[in-house]
């Protein structure tokens, strides 16, 4: 009889190979626009990359990366939510762990797993369980009290990325003072401003995010 | 002592394993219109426990429970559920909550669940709940009747749980559902202990509106549930 025991290498897993990044924040955000738009970066500077998105009621966001012919579908991995987006990336990150080491194993050079939240409120955050880095993304749009709400992913994430920068006159949003509230209530880490759809602050967000997870 | 806290342990929903994005019919049998009041889903519980997890669950928890740490008696048990299990969506699901649960448990320590989940990641066995419970759950301290009642009670507290999230019953409602289901969740675990042996040749389920309401949501657009 060969026992579990005889063909356990170590008893407990040993943790992931690849760096894990999460990518959280409010609906319409724009947080696959920023990995679309992160995906060339990242190609360009040599990552191999991989990516799990949490849908919360259909697929649109694995399939909108799928057919966007920036990355191989098959190194785009689904997660349903099952109606709870806090839940599969804080109280329960095992089916996306679990979809983060079905692609190591799949893709054994992998360097770098996205992880993207299926979108949110303020208060959403992400295990460490899960991910080893986390950016939370929200837009000029959604409000310029957003930093001085002091949401938990507002203040916890270790990159905060403004986005839709350019709407910030159309919308009566003071970008200045946003952006310098984001840096006084997140004790002065990192906030960065983007422009996803134009590609205008993505390659200040891979490099920061590379030099604190890869390099 | 110690097997009661491992399975209040095991048992709790706060344990990570994946369940919450299932459904298991419950989803499906609301986009067919089926009536899911407090009495209706009482009712959906009843079938499902009485017509399914008798006849597959208890029976692959309690085989597993057994061959404890025999890799080779583990995936003929888990490759005969596998077979015995018809609507893919049931498949698929299990098997994804079956590794979300050995991924907790792989990290956490429990003896023998990194080499399981190992063995279902390079698709050697299929890596279903039931059976993946049978196997970790002995290594956790849990006894054979614990193990069944764990097993039993999870099956319930997720369709419960999932259909308060779909919003068709209040969440103290649904606990009212719960708890009335419990005296045959005793039953049904004491049955299995008065049965005895069993084998991989009697997997048997019989729920059809589940089964076909399953397969009816995995084509949905639509939904919240992975099942």
């Amino acid at each position: 009889m060969s026992t579990l025991d005889d063909r356990a290498a170590g008893g407990a897993e040993g943790r992931a190979a690849a760096a894990r990044v999460g990518i959280g924040g409010p609906v319409g955000s724009g947080k696959t626009a920023l990995i679309e738009a992160l995906i060339p970066v990242l190609h360009e500077r040599g990552v191999d990359l991989a990516v799990v998105t949490n849908d919360l009621v259909t697929r649109e966001d694995a399939e909108r990366l799928r057919r966007s012919g920036l990355i191989d579908p098959q190194r785009v991995s689904a997660v349903e939510a099952g109606a709870c987006p806090h839940t599969v990336i804080r109280e329960d990150p095992t089916l996306n762990i679990a979809a983060g080491d079905e692609l190591e194993v799949r893709f054994p050079g992998v360097e770098l797993i996205l992880f993207e939240s299926g979108g949110d409120n303020l208060a959403s955050t992400f295990s460490l369980d899960l991910v080893d880095w986390w950016i939370f993304v929200i837009d000029v749009a959604g409000g310029d009290d957003i930093p001085r709400k002091k949401g938990p992913g507002t203040l916890r994430c270790d990159l905060l990325v403004i986005n839709k920068q350019d709407l910030a006159p159309h919308v009566g949003v003071a970008l200045p003072r946003m952006v310098e509230e984001a840096r006084a209530v997140r004790g002065q880490r990192p906030v960065i401003l983007t422009d996803a759809r134009r590609g205008a602050g993505v390659a200040e967000v891979a490099d920061t995010m590379l030099k604190a997870v890869l390099f | 002592m110690l097997s009661l806290f491992a399975t209040l342990w095991q048992a709790d929903s706060a344990f990570p394993n994946g369940g919450f994005a299932f459904s298991n019919g419950v989803e499906g049998l609301a986009e067919l219109g089926e009536r899911l009041d407090g009495e209706g889903l009482a009712g959906v519980l009843a079938m499902t426990l009485t017509h399914r997890w008798m006849g597959m669950d208890r029976i692959a928890v309690a085989l597993a429970f057994a061959a404890g740490a025999d890799m080779d008696r583990l995936t003929e048990i888990d490759r005969r559920l596998d077979a015995a299990t018809l609507p893919a969506p049931q498949r698929t699901g299990s098997r994804r909550n079956g590794l979300a649960f050995l991924t907790a448990h792989a990290r956490i320590g429990t003896p023998s669940a990194a080499e399981l989940k190992r063995q279902v990641e390079r698709r050697h066995m299929p890596g279903h709940l039931p059976v993946m419970q049978g196997a970790v759950w002995r290594a956790c301290g849990l006894d054979a009747q614990s193990a069944l009642a764990a097993s039993a009670y999870g099956v319930a507290a997720g369709m419960v749980s999932a259909a308060v999230r779909l919003g068709l019953v209040g969440a103290v409602e649904a606990q009212r559902c719960l708890g009335l289901t419990l005296p045959l969740l005793a039953r049904l675990v004491d049955e299995a202990g008065r049965a005895g042996a069993l084998t991989c040749d009697d997997f048997e389920s019989l729920t059809p509106m589940l089964d076909i309401a399953t397969m009816r949501h995995a084509s949905s657009d639509v939904r919240l549930f992975s099942n």
